[in-house]
């Protein structure tokens, strides 16, 4: 038996050979496995997350860009896509009503938020910045240039950086790389924010698929930071995907790394994939399929806690992984979610809320958060548990 | 100022906890935000809470104050 003793070994992009195995790609869900919201969802108009995780659509200006169907699609590309895997997914949006003339500064974008905490290892604001390298597998029947944006936003010092890609062929799934060099000006500002443990929402990638006259102005150079200014962000994009019903776009395989060189997309296990997911958004719904089983017929607990003021309960979130801030409560209905003590008091609630006190701040919420339920009148001090009690009914805490 | 989205609904969700000495205080702000029912937290920062806060100061929405719920014994 020999051993090998070495300082240091490094990646094709100079980093850390461990670090790149393990923490290589930027990006939460770049293959868009989770889609805990729902797998479809039409009727798009506005900005929200629809279906797969962390990927946000970003809808604005005016009068925004027509309608839109999202999905969570099983198009991807085929074969010898990876030599490590497959991609089992893609995010897919389809225009059901056009808008084939934008005005002023209407826009659609699809973007993800990377905390600070994530974005260290490219030493921005030194000398050092290192360069970063995005890649991706996308598909589309509308052929054109396409811009991709880094933008930074620093305390009032955003920064902004344009990437560019173009579609060539058609309906045909192509993988495309963009490298931009690091920003010697200004750091993504990682510590700026004291009351958010997680760093603030500091890089943002947003891909553009369509965007009014009001967003093409000034001179912008690919892969290079300039100040901060959403008016240029679609200077040099030609494609309005919004201007004929039918128009998709789909992507997937989507990887973000420190260096030049683009690397195969580094895949997570499911669980991680999931993990990393749930740091920003957690959901419960009721599933029907165990609904013979006789403990089922008191539906999905959430989990227990206490009875205070007469009309209010207090109930443990079941956490996953702690929130990157203060999380939102939303729900399919108040009323889907029963409280009760015991066999004397079970009633739907009437309002869902996070527990509130002077003490909670915001770090301890995403670390411990705590749902009010608002109910009719029951005990003070008694124990209670909140129940799924519709066959639809889900409740979900999001911190994006 | 654009609407990003659409948020119909909107009024403060109270509570009251006298062991903590907290009476009727506001702890977030339900509403249904792009069609789903939501419950804000007062936290500068959140999404959602930014989102009302900047629809309220355009004037595009308004909060209702409920206070019937959350301080009857």
């Amino acid at each position: 038996m020999s051993t090998l003793r070495v300082d240091a070994l490094k990646s094709a992009n100079g980093n850390s050979f461990i670090l790149d195995v393990a923490q290589r790609n930027l990006i939460d869900n770049g293959d868009m496995t989770i889609a805990q919201r729902g797998t479809s969802n039409s009727g798009i108009t506005s900005a929200g997350y629809y279906t797969v995780d962390r990927w946000e659509t970003s809808i604005g200006g005016g009068g925004g860009v027509g309608t839109w169907t999202q999905s969570q699609s099983t198009d991807t590309p085929e074969g010898t896509a990876n030599t490590n895997g497959r991609f089992m997914h893609s995010l897919k949006m389809e225009c059901t009503t056009a808008d084939a003339t934008l005005s002023n500064t209407e826009s659609l974008w699809i973007k993800q938020t990377i905390e600070a905490a994530s974005t260290d290892r490219y030493l921005y604001g030194t000398t050092s910045a290192k360069k970063s390298t995005l890649s991706f597998w996308v598909k589309s029947n509308k052929t054109g240039t396409y811009n991709v944006v880094w933008y930074n936003l620093n305390s009032g010092r955003n920064r902004q950086c344009i990437g560019r890609y173009t579609i060539d062929v058609a309906d045909t799934w192509e993988k495309k790389i963009i490298t931009i060099d690091g920003d010697t000006e200004f750091d993504y500002n990682p510590r700026s924010d004291p009351g958010n443990p997680g760093g603030g929402r500091i890089l943002r990638l947003y891909f553009v698929l369509a965007s009014g006259p009001g967003r093409l102005n000034g001179t912008v150079s690919e892969g290079e930071w300039q100040g901060g200014d959403s008016l240029t962000w679609s200077h040099g994009h030609t494609v309005n995907l919004g201007d004929t019903i039918g128009n998709t776009w789909y992507i997937t395989g989507v990887q973000l790394e420190v260096g030049e060189n683009a690397t195969e997309f580094q895949y997570h296990s499911l669980i991680d994939n999931f993990m990393q997911c749930s740091r920003y958004y957690q959901r419960i719904s009721r599933d029907d399929t165990y609904a013979s089983s006789p403990i089922y017929t008191q539906g999905v607990y959430l989990g227990w806690g206490q009875f205070f003021s007469g009309t209010q309960a207090i109930i443990q979130w079941p956490l996953v992984v702690p929130f990157k801030f203060t999380p939102t409560v939303t729900y399919s209905d108040a009323t889907h979610i029963n409280i009760s003590n015991d066999a004397n008091f079970n009633e739907p609630s009437t309002a869902i809320a996070l527990y509130n006190d002077s003490l909670h701040a915001a770090e301890r919420h995403a670390r411990a958060p705590y749902l009010l339920f608002t109910t009719v009148s029951a005990t003070n001090a008694s124990i209670g548990r909140a129940y799924i009690n519709n066959s639809a009914g889900w409740i979900a805490l999001g911190s994006e | 100022m654009a609407i990003n989205n659409v948020i119909t609904n909107a009024r403060y969700i109270r509570m009251t906890d006298e062991a903590l000495g907290i009476i009727d205080q506001i702890v977030g702000i339900e509403c249904v935000f792009d069609g789903v029912n939501t419950t804000a937290p007062i936290a500068v920062g959140n999404r959602e809470y930014d989102e009302i806060m900047q629809q309220v100061e355009a004037g595009h929405i308004t909060i209702a104050d409920d206070d019937s719920e959350g301080d009857e014994e």
